[in-house]
């Protein structure tokens, strides 16, 4: 059976796995102090993979906080035989595919709704800042009007910077189809930005 | 590598080639066809840019109000967490029970008995697999 604390081997790097790996219980269900470590360390990153999937501040923070609800509920399934964050992710995906798919049963548009303010603000001249800021606006928005696999693709490979074998484990689908989701996805993208434009 | 490279193909390992995939030994038809065709040189700039755009996007901070509401979340064990030791003991132990069960009581019906514990388990498996994230959630 392989040891408890290399379960959690994704806080290896982070601060006091030792006190992390005392804290966790019997059936492997995680302390709250462990859980605030995990929500500490990932939730930034749940909460733009959410923002960028589904456009919306509202869902983005809903999902955030399923997903880490899910985590702490299926902690005692992990088996260990991937990295915590690819099981994380796993989980993240498919709870914002599962909120596209309902918010489109409900016959609901996905809501353009303006996220601007949740861009960063770190470029220097003012009309520079604009144009930038305005670019990213627009390609956020576009992102979630993508169809889930290639969205969820683009966000792993361009926010998480993961390769194409990890987010392919993430997917469940080889590497050649994660190469494929990519392509089409910046194909659409691009087509979709022109038409915008003209 | 065929000297004729349509359209397509070229996107595709552009795509590739961005990310740091391509091929070995595609750049000269990749240029060779680049050299022919405008709309693909166009795609090239439309996509580099796309690109650094992508890669420029950033990551917003999380509202602290909604930070706090999962930090707070309260944390419960999961209800029945042996259940996936007993399914999974059970698809091994009924169809076992059955076979012994038949062999004893009804030797006659053993012919039956047997392929319909397989079909049994074979099923309960099945079920178990398809219920298993609803049941007990993601898992790797």
């Amino acid at each position: 059976m392989r040891p408890e604390g290399l379960r959690y081997g994704c806080l290896a790097a982070g601060p006091g796995l030792a006190y992390h790996q005392q804290t966790i219980t019997g059936n492997g269900v995680p302390e709250r102090a462990e859980f605030n470590a995990i929500v500490d360390r990932f939730a930034e990153r749940v909460y733009n993979h959410a923002l960028r999937m589904l456009n919306n501040r509202e869902d983005a923070e809903e999902a955030m906080q399923d997903v880490f609800l899910r985590v702490h509920r299926s902690f005692g399934t992990f088996r260990g035989d991937a990295e915590f964050s690819t099981w994380l992710w796993r989980i993240t995906v498919n709870v914002c595919l599962s909120r596209r798919g309902s918010r489109w049963k409900r016959r609901e548009r996905i809501q353009v709704e303006r996220i601007s303010d949740d861009i960063p603000d770190d470029a220097p001249g003012p009309d520079e800042l604009l144009s930038r800021r305005e670019e990213r606006r627009r390609i956020a928005v576009l992102i979630a009007r993508l169809p889930g696999r290639e969205a969820a693709a683009l966000t792993l490979y361009y926010m998480e910077e993961l390769d194409y074998a990890t987010i392919g484990r993430i997917l469940r689908i080889p590497p050649g189809s994660v190469a494929t989701a990519l392509h089409r996805g910046r194909e659409r993208l691009g087509k979709m930005l022109r038409a915008e434009r003209e | 590598m065929s000297e004729i490279m349509r359209c397509k193909e070229y996107r595709e390992r552009l795509h590739l080639q961005i990310d740091g995939g391509a091929a070995a030994g595609a750049e000269a038809a990749m240029r060779a066809h680049a050299a022919g065709c405008a709309s693909c040189v166009l795609f090239l700039e439309q996509s580099t840019a796309l690109d650094a755009m992508l890669r420029d996007l950033g990551r917003a901070p999380v509202p602290l109000p909604a930070l706090s509401s999962v930090r707070d979340i309260p944390l419960r064990p999961r209800p029945l967490p042996w259940l996936p030791d007993v399914l999974r003991a059970a698809a091994a132990i009924v169809p076992a029970v059955l076979v012994w069960a038949g062999r004893a009581l009804l030797p006659e019906a053993i012919e039956f008995l047997t392929p319909a514990a397989i079909a049994f388990a074979g099923a309960f498996i099945i079920v178990t697999a398809a219920l298993r994230p609803r049941l007990l959630g993601s898992s790797v």
